[in-house]
């Protein structure tokens, strides 16, 4: 079966076995390996990607079910602002994050963030509670999510007042 | 041996989605497939050879509401729901939502899916069974509204060429709502009741547990016993609402553990204690 889609910016077309698992047709066909599969049965959130702005996960989703809509891998999304301000905010909260958990860690934080200013403790364990990285249960994980929040929200301001 | 891949049918609307029904009633309703995919960790795969897909039917993902109630189309993403908001969703239907899983998780599974798993009763059925919720079947040139109780009853669930197509919850004004989902392997429950008073008075109440697998744990008796009761409840009306419980858990799920048996009634004990006049 033929199907297109938009990958990270680029229209691409592929011709695959329709009920293959876009995770599996991102790491093999187009070589983006920051999607790690780890569960197949939508667990573990190390898969993550997003389509059409909303977080989902690609090992639960057949080719089919991608024609025409819009996908964004983790290596489409780290270029942008908004993935640079949550990898700033773990970062200066001392939570280094391993490159195979970032899909399954930047995607739902930016969610979070796209819907609220102030993370509050509610969010925040939602987060983790899903979250299948050990060090997730950290205090510098918390603090991670708190710090891009206020990095996110200072650049809302800025891009206010001009 | 090279194994023959589905065929797909992806109608863009619902005229085109009944018509390919019609002459596919065999093929697979597919919608967010997070149940469909949920244990099957083949690399590939292996689904019927026709599958229907419903995600790209705008019909099938509106949702809409009147003064009564609020009207969801089957393909309607749980997330989506949720985005309606907790002062318009009913407390404990937005607890149950929630509560499947990841907002992840959530973008792809859909309310109709949720109802239309045969097998087991998944997280929405046992708060919208309390609700009077209704269904909407649709076949080429038919459409019917079924409570929610008769669309489980029903064998099949979905007669030849018929697709769920919407969800209708009334908007009732229960001012006490609880959902509790306890998660512990085989003996896993999930619990809801709801209830409206009027002053001292208990002027409406039903609840439900679920088990894993179809079971579903009601007692017309029990909740008809408790209607009109002053609040709070005497001792006497609390240990005969628990009685006529056990009765019925004794009844008809003798082989639920005993520990899942005291849990139930337990649960079901501190409801009755926390029912008090507004
Ligand atoms: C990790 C994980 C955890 C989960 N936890 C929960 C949980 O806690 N609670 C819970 O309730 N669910 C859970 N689920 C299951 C699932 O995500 C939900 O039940 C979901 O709502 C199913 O919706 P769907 O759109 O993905 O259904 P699908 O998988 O697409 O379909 C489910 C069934 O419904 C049929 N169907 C779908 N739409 C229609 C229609 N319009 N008309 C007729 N038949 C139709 C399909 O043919 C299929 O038989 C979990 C899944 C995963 C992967
Ligand atoms: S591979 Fe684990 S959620 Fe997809």
């Amino acid at each position: 079966m033929r199907i297109s889609f938009h990958l990270n910016g680029r229209h691409v077309s592929i011709n695959t076995i329709p009920e293959r698992r876009l995770a599996d047709i991102l790491r093999e066909d187009y070589g983006l390996v920051g999607t790690h599969p780890g569960c197949y049965k939508g667990t573990c959130g190390f898969c993550t990607v997003l389509m059409d702005g909303n977080p989902i996960y690609s090992c639960l989703l057949p080719a089919f079910a991608v024609r025409e809509k819009t996908i964004t891998t983790i290596e489409g999304f780290l270029p942008t602002r908004e993935a640079q301000e949550i990898l700033k905010g773990f970062q200066e909260a001392g939570c280094l994050l391993p490159e195979y958990v970032l899909a399954s860690v930047l995607f739902p934080v930016n969610s979070l963030l796209e819907t609220t200013d102030i993370p509050d403790e509610e969010d925040i364990e939602e987060i983790i509670r899903y979250c299948h990285w050990g060090p997730s249960r950290s205090m510098a994980f918390r603090e991670g999510i708190i710090i891009a929040a206020k990095f996110r929200n200072r650049r809302k301001r800025r891009g206010k007042r001009k | 041996m090279v194994r023959e891949s589905s065929h797909i049918y992806v109608p863009r609307n619902l005229g085109e989605l009944l018509a390919i029904r019609k002459i596919r009633p065999d093929a697979l309703l597919f919608a967010g497939g997070t149940y469909i995919l949920k244990d099957n960790q083949e690399k590939v795969p292996e689904l019927p050879r026709h599958i229907i897909y419903l995600m790209d039917i705008d019909e099938l993902k509106r949702v809409s509401r009147t003064e009564r109630y609020l009207e969801i189309g089957a393909a309607v993403s749980i997330n989506r729901i949720l985005h309606v908001g907790k002062h318009l969703l009913p407390r404990a239907l937005w607890d149950a939502l929630k509560g499947i899983g990841p907002p992840a998780l959530l973008n792809q599974a859909t309310l109709g899916g949720n109802l239309c798993v045969r097998k087991e009763r998944m997280s929405a059925y046992h708060v919208l069974l309390l609700m009077d919720v209704k269904i909407e079947l649709r076949r080429t040139g038919s459409s019917r509204w079924i409570p929610l109780q008769r669309f489980i009853d029903l064998e099949p669930l979905i007669e030849n060429g018929e697709v769920v197509t919407r969800i209708r919850i009334p908007f009732t004004s229960w001012d006490f709502q609880i959902y509790r989902r306890l998660q512990d392997g085989k003996d896993g429950l999930t619990y809801c009741a709801l209830a409206s008073r009027q002053k001292e008075v208990l002027s409406a109440f039903t609840f439900s547990f679920g088990a894993l697998g179809p079971h579903v744990i009601r007692s017309r008796e029990v909740e008809s016993a408790l209607l009109g009761r002053k609040l709070p409840l005497t001792e006497r009306d609390k240990q005969q609402a628990l009685l006529g419980l056990r009765q019925t858990v004794e009844r008809s799920h003798r082989d639920f553990s005993s520990f899942r048996k005291d849990r139930i009634l337990s649960i079901f004990s501190s409801t009755l204690d926390m029912l008090i006049p507004e």
